[in-house]
């Protein structure tokens, strides 16, 4: 790991954060990989040799679009964020600004690596308190007398621990209270160096009463041997509302695993939507703790795995005060010889009366030879919830079918069309029209190939 | 090449069970015949097994349309063909808009590299929907999904003008229709009558039968027509019901 501990010198910080970073690695280098008997990654092994991994090459900034990559510079062409970071690797490669009035109104959108310099109180209060370097510990409280939920197991903070170590940049966006960010803002990140691992870092802040949507994208071609490692903090302060959008579209060969956790405030609401399509193993977390009596959160995901790919979704719904409200519907495809698996957990704490926490997994499998591990777990301490889950797999609808192929519309065709319109169901729910119509860009491409 | 529509000696079965048991009928284009009878006699059965419903298997018989043998056929096949079905029971797609449904369907219908153009699939849809009274906005709102028991009805009938078939299979599109919609699904199908056209209204009652009035109308009891005649036979349907038929299939 010495290797790593050279790294550690080359992302700068001040004494704080460099302390942080020491611990952090420390952890990580304690830590083992996952293994199978750990519950939360029984069916996702990541095969890894850390000793092997060199960082991300630094790529150059640029200082005009038409110097991005081509797939960059067409994606821009069609958002309609009010701002944005592209990172190459582990670094920003191009922004835009804020438009003035946001800045007037004192609302920061900046990458993490100025913000520590810039607005060094900001980020010392919020960073890791959201997603720590150690795995959150979300066991529930649990009346007197009886067993409590079983802890994490440690080895789940392995590669948080070493995004909190060796993240070198990411976005940091901070809406002062009361301030609605109409636009949203986004990021845009590219990785164009094979063999390689980088770690990034965002962090959205959004005080009482404010408003943002924050739209994470990850695009890349085929990278054998790649590794991102992100995540991704959400600060819900009270009656505050974001809207968290992640898009992971990387190329064939990529390794995504990113944790994404929102802490909500009292009668705040976060929406989450988690898109995932590339990469060749990927394992997203969305977690939502309730902190805040009145608290929202829904929590929406759909994915479309081929080939070889392995996905893994990992979701938590902590209910952490009473009257809190949790709605997640979780939508994926299998197709050839692809693996989808959704670990769903819904927590409810002593004292989290009135809860009302809903999980819904759906699956499409188009071959016999996918598989799909769905597991959706309760633990619940409260004696006056209401929760449900729920997970269904099956093939195409058969009647749904021959009513499209009644109409003159092959078989294929009309396979697709089907397949199409199980996700778009979830983006029925998404009130972002640019971000839409890339995602059902994205699902064209994909459904057009398999 | 004879332009009709001729079943053949068919007969099918779900299951194990014979439901169609030697349907034998000829519908020149030009004509629209009424298929009427009991509940549960083959009916619905025999407007399936035209349109290639996978749930019901052929044992024997043709099924010929313009001359050509269906039953082998695939059921887009057969739909390009000329052949469309008005369902009964309409099935709901949500994530498919009525718009993107209609304009794959109607690009189904051409020849390879050519394209649906705006101007085709728009003047169409307007005057479709000026036949129908609905409102242009329908098309952008998914394929029945929330629709009531009319409006999945009047849906049928907007993609039976969208498609122009040459034969249609209207099996009970008026069950569970109110006198207006009832106007209305009549009108879109009479707008449509004329040499080119041939096809089956598949009814249990009279009342769709004053607004869409048929050359012929076939009895089916038990699996097979029992009897055949005009117009009248339908009223007198109507007014007699179904026993004395029943009493056909019997002798």
């Amino acid at each position: 790991m010495t290797k790593f501990n050279d790294q550690l010198a080359q992302v700068q910080g001040p004494e704080w954060l460099t302390a942080k970073r020491k611990e952090s690695l420390e952890l990580f280098t304690a830590l083992d990989v996952p293994q199978e008997n750990v519950e939360a990654w029984k069916y996702t092994r990541v095969d890894v040799d850390f000793d092997a991994l060199r960082p991300h090459g630094k790529r150059d900034v640029v200082s005009d679009v038409s110097a991005l990559p081509q797939s960059v510079q067409d994606r821009l062409t069609g958002t309609d964020v009010g701002a944005f970071l592209v990172l190459d690797g582990p670094d920003v490669v191009y922004r835009t600004e804020l438009p003035a009035e946001l800045k007037a109104k004192g609302v920061i959108f900046t990458d993490l690596k100025t913000a520590v310099e810039q607005h060094a109180d900001k980020v010392q209060q919020y960073l890791y308190s959201v997603v720590p370097a150690e795995v959150p510990d979300d066991t529930t409280i649990a009346a007197p007398g009886t067993t409590p939920s079983k802890s994490p197991d440690p080895s789940e903070g392995k590669f948080s621990a070493l995004a909190a170590a060796l993240w070198t940049n990411g976005a940091f966006v901070y809406v002062p209270r009361g301030v609605e960010v109409e636009l949203p803002l986004g990021s845009f990140r590219v990785m164009s160096d094979a063999g390689t691992y980088t770690a990034t870092r965002t962090l959205v802040v959004a005080e009482e009463n404010a408003q943002v949507t924050f739209i994470d994208e990850q695009d890349s071609e085929a990278l054998p041997g790649t590794y991102a490692i992100g995540a991704v903090e959400l600060v819900v302060k009270d009656a505050a509302r974001v809207r968290y959008v992640s898009i992971q579209n990387w190329g064939e060969g990529v390794t995504h695993i990113q944790r994404q956790r929102g802490d909500v405030g009292r009668d705040a609401t976060l929406n989450s939507l988690v898109v995932t399509m590339g990469g060749t193993l990927s394992r997203t977390e969305m977690q939502s703790y309730l902190r805040g009596q009145g608290s929202n959160s829904e929590m929406l995901a759909l994915y479309f795995a081929n080939r070889d790919q392995h996905f893994d979704h990992y979701t938590l719904q902590h209910h952490a005060a009473p009257n809190a409200y949790s709605d997640l519907l979780y939508k994926g495809v299998n197709n050839d010889a692809s693996v989808g698996v959704f670990s769903g957990m819904i927590k409810v704490d002593l004292g989290a009366q009135k809860t009302d926490a809903y999980q819904k997994h759906r699956t499409l499998m188009l071959s016999s030879d996918a598989r799909n591990f769905s597991v959706p777990q309760l633990e619940i301490n409260a004696n006056d919830v209401r929760c449900s889950h729920g997970s269904t797999t099956s093939p195409v609808d058969q009647e749904a079918l021959f009513f499209l192929r009644s109409r003159g519309i092959a078989r294929e065709v009309a396979e697709k069309m089907l397949v199409t319109a199980f996700l778009e169901d979830v983006l029925g729910r998404v009130p972002l029209k640019s971000v839409v119509k890339y995602i059902e860009g994205i699902i064209a491409r994909k459904v057009g190939a398999a | 090449m004879t332009h009709q529509l001729e079943i053949r000696n068919l007969h099918a079965t779900v299951g194990d069970t014979e439901i169609l048991k030697g349907i034998n009928l000829i519908v020149p284009r030009g004509e629209l015949h009424a298929i009427m009878g009991p509940n549960g006699n083959g009916k619905s059965t025999l407007a399936k097994v035209i349109v290639g419903d996978p749930e019901y298997t052929v044992t024997q018989g043709e099924v010929l349309v313009d001359g050509q043998n269906i039953l082998e056929m695939e059921p887009d096949e057969r739909a390009r063909l000329g052949v469309f079905l008005a369902f009964q029971y309409p099935v709901e797609i949500p994530g498919v808009t009525i718009a993107n449904f209609l304009r794959l369907a109607m690009q189904a219908r051409k020849a390879e590299g050519e394209e649906v153009s705006f101007t085709e699939f728009y003047g169409k849809l307007q005057s479709a929907l000026k036949t129908l009274e609905w409102d242009e906005s329908i098309v952008e709102r998914y394929l029945n999904a929330g629709f009531s028991g009319g409006e999945k009805k009047r849906n049928e009938i907007l993609q039976m003008l969208m498609l122009e078939p040459n034969y249609i299979i209207m099996d009970e599109t008026d069950s569970g229709l109110d006198v207006d919609a009832l106007k209305i699904v009549a009108r879109g199908v009479n707008s449509m009558r004329g040499p080119s056209l041939g096809g089956l209204i598949i009814t249990h009652y009279q009342r769709l039968l004053d607004y869409i009035v048929p050359d012929k109308v076939h009895i089916i009891v038990n699996g097979k027509v029992v009897q055949t005649g005009g117009p009248e036979l339908a009223k007198k349907l109507d007014s007699e019901g179904y026993d004395w038929v029943k009493e056909l299939a019997t002798a």
